[in-house]
């Protein structure tokens, strides 16, 4: 061990090794898979891709996933957050695949099924104890303005009387939010044999 | 040169061996106060940072009503400025000082480490500023925009190229496990951050390979680079402290290579469950549970080197913090090894208890490890005392306290939440509800480790430009007599 | 998929090939001949094995 070329080589070798298995393979496979699909795949409304991107700065995924598990393993789809497992050909058609890393607040992965009601998620965006009491989420207050002269259509009023609107980056948010219906449609390699 | 298994009394070499160690330290004092005290920085607002994500977490009106305050945008901040600001700041800072003592040379061209520093700050700076002001990349641990990147990449480059300098100078003879970690790591560090930045932000990959690139990068980090450098300062310093070499010489070569090996396999058991192919999650399942084997090695060299020296814990700082985090690093590591288990990951992934674990990890090893570093190299870098040992013990009861309090507290609450969370007719507001009084104990927990690190961050600042003691040699502390060292 | 798996395959029997065959080396070069000695490279005489080289700023004898 006194030879520091030897060293050099050996923990190139290592990192290389995991380089190979854990990130060549999976680039290698999926952007093989991606550059198979037709190109209209992947035209994202504008005010979806605009409202990805409001989910991304405002740190969505530290609260909420968005995959769903197999039936064996987690109660996902026993929760109603979909009606089978997603799997990795249903991110596909996203920039960034925003899985997610904690469960502080709901899988996201269906909400677009769920929860289809834009009014539902200007309020809840707005603050959150008005549509779900008790919830820990932040009130995205910033995101909304007092309604205009002429307000929009997509104005409302709060329990306190006040008119508000949302913003452009509520509105791509809400747009993006509903456009999330992952386990839509099956797909043969999300099949699980069913329950005993 | 110095032929260090001469127990001579020569005093000739006795004076030699100490005039080396001094320009040696005297070479390191500028650039390396440089990077310790950016890093410090770092911490504290890092610190700030913690304290209001922890906050808003169980009061999410808590300063909501400002976007750049939203917990979305607060927490990443905390990490990125952790993870790059404090913890790889000082871990450069404290590598490159093993390095040149470790090789006997003198850290030369401190200008480039001086612009390095700066280029590591404007990094860091553009990286905080750019996830409040509403450009994170959503990409955990990854979230600083695309304009830091080069700024810390630069500097590493120089960092790297210091500790390549360094090593070719070394004397004939062994290489030290300390030096074989540093290296490796000098060089991991800048591969892992380049790949993730070339294949996820510069020309993404397709998004189904995203997830699994971004955890073969975090995981790596943790495991090739803050882990080999933490490994590092504990191989020399334990020796250092207590004047006893390494147990086993033959042990820490397993574990470095073993730890080479498996380490970078485990990245993902970051996504089990998730939407992958099963040989994917269980490769990394399978190195994660062999990942006992570095790890139980490195457990059972420092121990064994410890046995029968535990009462120098009473006399010096540096050993309490270092012996505290090397426990942790078993712990965290043992904990991560079951944690990849999917019985076990079922129920804990998505819950708090990986927070706590994560914390275990970052601060319980790694910061503890650093603090413990950092209190042996000022005296020696600067000539002069700690001010206060009040302050040093204020420091090591209120971060050890905290950060075991903090893991207790949330991997209890998280456990519950898991299984809760698997139990599909509990409706979810009720499993919020009852994670909130460990996210409020986590919140005391991280007060207590505010008062540790504002102890320390006085310590370092009334060292640097305070009034205390100047001595003319570098060796300050009094070497304990049989009274005081019952070693 | 099959490719990846025979890739892999081919990967992680290089790598233990070329492990064997450093380990091999490094036997033959001496490397493993006087391990204890590289343990004591962290002591030179003016820091010597034997005596400890830290304690509190309060305690003075």
């Amino acid at each position: 061990m006194n030879k520091a070329s030897i060293l050099f080589i050996g923990f190139l070798i290592t990192l290389a090794t995991s380089w190979i298995g854990l990130v060549l393979l999976p680039a290698s496979h999926y952007n093989t898979q991606a550059a198979q699909l037709p190109t209209a795949f992947f035209t994202n409304q504008e005010i979806i891709a605009r409202g990805q991107q409001v989910y991304q700065a405002n740190g969505c995924i530290y609260c909420h996933s968005q995959q769903v598990g197999t039936r064996h393993f987690r109660s996902d789809q026993e929760r109603g957050w979909g009606n089978r497992r997603t799997v990795s050909t249903d991110y596909l058609r996203d920039t960034v695949a925003l899985l997610g890393t904690m469960r502080t607040g709901p899988d996201l992965a269906n909400i677009g099924i769920r929860n289809p009601s834009p009014q539902w998620h200007y309020l809840h965006l707005y603050d959150p104890q008005l549509t779900s009491p008790g919830s820990i989420m932040p009130p995205l207050r910033f995101l909304f303005e007092p309604a205009k002269e002429n307000p929009s259509a997509d104005a409302f009023t709060l329990p306190d009387g006040r008119r508000i609107e949302p913003t452009d980056d509520a509105r791509a948010l809400v747009a993006y939010l509903l456009s999330l219906k992952r386990s839509q449609g099956e797909l043969p390699e999300a099949f699980e044999p069913p329950p005993k | 040169m110095t032929d260090s298994t001469d127990s001579s009394i020569d005093p000739a070499a006795i004076e030699r061996s100490r005039r080396e160690r001094i320009v040696i330290d005297a070479s390191a004092r500028g650039p390396i106060i440089h990077w310790l005290a950016s890093a410090i920085f770092w911490l504290l607002l890092g610190t700030l940072l913690a304290l209001g994500a922890s906050v808003k977490l169980h009061d999410p009106e808590f300063l909501a009503n400002n976007p750049w305050l939203t917990f979305g945008r607060v927490r990443p901040a905390h990490l990125n400025t952790m993870v790059y600001g404090w913890a790889s700041g000082a871990c450069v800072g404290v590598g490159l000082w093993i390095m040149s003592r470790l090789c006997r040379a003198p850290l030369r061209h401190g200008w480039s480490l001086h612009i390095a520093a700066v280029f590591w700050n404007i990094g860091n700076a553009v990286g905080t500023w750019g996830i409040l002001s509403g450009g994170s990349l959503s990409m955990e641990w990854l979230e600083y925009p695309a304009g830091a990147a080069p700024w810390l990449l630069a500097a590493f480059a120089v960092a790297t190229w210091q500790g390549v300098d360094m090593i070719r100078r070394r004397p004939p003879g062994h290489i030290y496990v300390s030096q074989w970690y540093l290296f490796a790591s000098l060089f991991w560090f800048p591969m892992l951050y380049a790949t993730a930045q070339v294949l996820l932000v510069w020309k993404p990959v397709a998004a189904p390979a995203q997830p699994p690139i971004n955890w073969w990068y975090a995981h790596n980090v943790l495991g090739l680079w803050f882990t080999p450098v933490c490994l590092a300062a504990a191989y020399y310093l334990i020796p250092k402290v207590i004047g006893k070499p390494i147990h086993s010489y033959f042990l820490s070569m397993i574990g470095f290579w073993s730890l080479a090996f498996f380490y970078a396999w485990n990245g993902m058991h970051h996504l089990i469950g998730g939407p992958y192919p099963a040989w994917l999650i269980s490769v990394s399942v399978a190195a994660s549970v062999m990942m006992l084997v570095p790890v139980i090695t490195v457990a059972v060299n420092h121990h064994f080197t410890m046995i029968g020296n535990f009462g120098a814990l009473r006399w010096s700082p540096t050993l309490r913090f270092v012996v505290f985090a090397a426990m942790s690093y078993t712990v965290v590591s043992v904990q991560g090894s079951l944690t990849a288990v999917r019985a076990v990951n079922r129920i804990t992934h998505f819950t708090h208890y990986t927070v706590a674990h994560a914390h275990l990890g970052m601060y319980a090893f790694v910061t503890m490890m650093l603090f413990g570093a950092i209190y042996y190299m000022m005296p020696r870098l600067l000539d002069r005392e700690w001010p206060s040992a009040a302050l040093i013990r204020v420091h090591f009861w209120c971060s050890a306290v905290g950060v075991l309090f903090y893991w207790g507290a949330l991997s209890y609450g998280g456990l519950e939440q898991g299984l809760n969370l698997q139990n599909p007719d509990m409706p979810f507001m009720d499993i919020i509800a009852r994670t909130l009084p460990y996210l409020r104990m986590r919140t005391w927990a991280g007060v207590l480790m505010t008062v540790g690190h504002l102890a320390f961050a006085t310590s370092f600042l009334l060292m640097l430009f305070g009034k205390v003691r100047v001595v003319s040699t570098p060796t300050l502390f009094i070497r304990p007599t049989a009274k005081t060292n019952p070693a | 998929m099959t490719l990846s798996f025979v890739l892999i395959l081919l990967i992680l029997v290089g790598f233990t090939v070329t492990t064997v065959f450093i380990f091999g080396w490094a036997a033959r070069t001496g490397q493993f001949s006087d391990l204890n000695a590289g343990a004591k490279t962290v002591f030179s005489p003016d820091e010597p094995e034997g005596e400890s080289t830290d304690s509190f700023p309060d305690k003075k004898i």
